[in-house]
């Protein structure tokens, strides 16, 4: 082959490198990319597992426990972990594996309903507010920064005293807690693209600009913003749990991992060390499964790192 | 070598500044006047700075104008709304210097090339199909790219997607910005050929944004020399290569290399760097790094003035308008030496 010859088919590779024009050289077969998924990692798979082994035991505690979570004197106060109760039982005698089972409910949904209002709202006005910027941004931007002045959990606190106890009460502190997060992501995302020369063509193609902004833009942001999310969740779930470990926001009694923990905790000075190591063991592992998710999400939403 | 009379982009007087630091103005585009006639190819040169990209840009409306008024199609498109630009877009299009960064990276070349057909053309999903199937194929992509992702494609192949996309809904004004600037010099000439061979069959109007003479004078009808936001020369392609009339679009000539043997170059060089834009005084924007400086150029800056029938240059020392005709060598020399300027000035 003479060196025009090569020339020509590496640049024939290039415009029509599938007509019979181009010879089908082994290097032009290498360099053409296929489309295929990575496998998920393992990060990946180890976060999922277990967030979707939680949902099926918040579901399954709706319709089975091994006893009754509400009710005291199941069995003796104290008991230890025994073949009858896996988990042992607490100073009422209630049987605990029933009580985190049913805990799940509350710690889990209470952590998605918030952060899925939190990431749909902050991000909707993240979005606004970096792509048109100007005044709506600089109003949106401070109305918001008025709620991060205080740390989360002391807000969180000081609203729930005020507004009085309740799941929905709960959620909406949550999710109020991060909305300024999503913003300031969301908007630092778009604000860095929207000058970039495909948002410019995406107008030039005929969108409008929200469409631009979230049909173009927001898509391209998905990546740090779940990740984000998942993290988050991780620190709702804390949150909550801490919450319920100061006794607000719920009924002291309710099957909530940290008011159990805070039930628990005269235990573990005197070795009845299951009242609250088991319901902690619980948040450890759903919050640890938020935050490998969120590790293994950037990585997947973003279509340069498939390989 | 024009293709129409009619006109299909025209500024006057356009104008663009930023307010900078301290309240003072960065001039980076001063009175342009273009015309860009159906079916032509009018390339706009000019160094990083002259403003040649802003001219490109205002004429889309990402920048909005300071003054003077663009009309596309003998329409003014000064006051259009937001909403209304698209009616501009449907006319003017846009091939972006970096191909990659004009392609969004979650959309396929199929979506991509779908969304102009139905946003400006409202097509019918399979008339929509149909039209993606002949576009790849007019840039010369095989049909089975509808489905990459841009990372999958080469830069080739992205600026042809790019080209495809410009073309989509049948506009008679592309835009080239430095179409070609980003592409190895292997696909360089390919990408060039397309959008020669497009023009021709789809008999599209080009304002060509360039740096590079020797890419401008394979494809430009037209040039218009830009300098520090002016133009500072005009005129048909060959006439402006071959009899090159202002002091800076013959040292800017003169500074590309010619591959050929036994020519003897005759170079002009300009003194220093290209001056301030910011609040620059009413003279012509050489004075102070031309070679053939009188004292007439810190006066008043001077209007372009006609060479010939067609071509016209903003030097009216060199176009004897002036008191002096081109001076001489020798008194050359003499002024380079005597100002100290770093570099000698040579004719």
């Amino acid at each position: 082959m003479s060196a025009p010859h090569i020339l020509e088919s590496v640049a024939g590779h290039d415009a029509t490198a599938d007509t019979p024009t181009a010879p089908p050289s082994p290097a032009v077969q290498v360099a053409v990319p296929t489309r295929r998924r990575a496998p998920l990692s393992w990060s990946m798979r180890i976060g999922l597992a277990v967030l979707v082994f939680y949902c099926a035991v918040a579901l399954l505690s709706l319709v089975w426990t091994p006893f009754d979570p509400l009710s005291p004197g199941v069995g003796e106060g104290y008991m230890p972990p025994s073949r009858e109760f896996l988990l042992g039982t607490d100073r009422l005698g209630s049987d605990i594996l029933s009580r985190i089972m049913a805990g799940a409910r509350y710690d889990l949904g209470i952590t998605l309903v918030a952060v899925t209002i939190a990431l749909v709202v902050g991000t909707i006005l993240g979005t606004i507010a970096g792509y048109y910027g100007g005044t709506v941004d600089i109003v949106i931007s401070r109305c918001v920064e008025v709620f991060q002045a205080f740390p989360g959990l002391l807000f969180a606190m000081l609203v729930v005293k005020a507004v009085g106890p309740g799941v929905l009460n709960i959620i909406l502190v949550m999710s109020f807690i991060g909305i300024p997060d999503y913003l300031r992501l969301s908007r630092a995302e778009i604000r860095s693209r929207r000058n970039w020369p495909y948002a410019e063509a995406a107008r030039m193609v005929g969108n409008r600009s929200w469409q631009v902004a979230f049909r173009h833009l927001l898509p391209n942001s998905a990546g740090p913003l779940l990740a984000f999310t998942s993290i988050n969740a991780a620190f709702v779930a804390l949150v909550t749990a801490s919450l319920g470990f100061l006794g607000l926001g719920l009924d002291p009694n309710t099957p909530e991992w940290g008011s159990m923990i805070a039930r628990g905790q005269d235990g573990v000075m005197t070795g009845e060390w299951w009242l609250s190591f088991f319901p902690g063991l619980a948040i450890l592992g759903m919050t640890g499964a938020f935050y490998l998710l969120g590790d293994a999400l950037s990585d997947l939403t973003d279509p340069r790192r498939r390989r | 070598m024009r293709a129409s009379d009619y006109v299909v982009l025209r500024t006057q007087a356009l104008r663009k500044t930023y307010r900078v630091a301290g309240g003072r103005n960065l001039v980076a585009v001063d009175g342009v006047d273009i015309a860009l006639h159906a079916g032509e190819t009018l390339a706009i040169v000019g160094e990083s700075g002259s403003g040649k990209s802003t001219v490109a840009r205002c004429v889309l409306r990402l920048v909005e104008p300071t003054g003077g008024d663009i009309e596309v199609n003998g329409r003014s498109i000064m006051q259009l709304g937001s909403v209304s630009l698209a009616s501009l877009y449907r006319e003017v299009q846009m091939v972006f210097q970096d191909p990659t960064a004009s392609l969004n990276p979650r959309m396929t070349v199929r979506q991509v090339l779908h969304e102009p057909l139905r946003l400006h053309l409202a097509m019918e999903r399979s008339q929509r199909e149909k039209r993606a199937l002949a576009l790849v194929d007019m840039v010369g992509l095989p049909a089975a790219h509808l489905d990459r992702y841009p990372h999958e494609l080469s830069g080739g192949q992205r600026q042809r997607v790019g080209i495809a996309r410009a073309i989509a809904a049948e506009p008679n004004v592309v835009i080239l910005d430095e179409p070609t600037s980003s592409l190895d010099v292997s696909v360089r000439g390919q990408i060039l050929d397309l959008l020669l061979r497009l023009q021709a069959e789809l008999k599209l109007a080009y304002l060509f944004i360039s740096h590079d003479l020797q890419v401008v004078r394979h494809v430009a009808d037209r040039v218009a020399v830009m300098y520090l936001g002016g133009i500072v020369e005009t005129g048909p392609a060959e006439a402006v290569f071959a009899r090159p009339t202002h002091p800076y679009t013959r040292a800017l000539l003169s500074a590309a290399p010619v591959a050929q043997w036994g020519v003897k170059r005759v170079r002009l060089r300009l003194i220093g760097e290209i001056s301030s834009p910011i609040d620059p005084p009413d003279a012509c924007r050489l004075v102070g790094r031309c070679p053939l400086e009188q004292p007439s150029c810190s006066r008043k800056r001077p209007p372009l003035l006609a060479v010939d029938a067609e071509h016209s240059a903003a030097c009216p020392v060199v176009l004897g308008h002036e008191r002096e005709a081109i001076p001489g060598a020798e008194a050359l020399s003499r002024r380079s030496g005597g100002e100290g300027g770093a570099t000698g000035a040579r004719l």
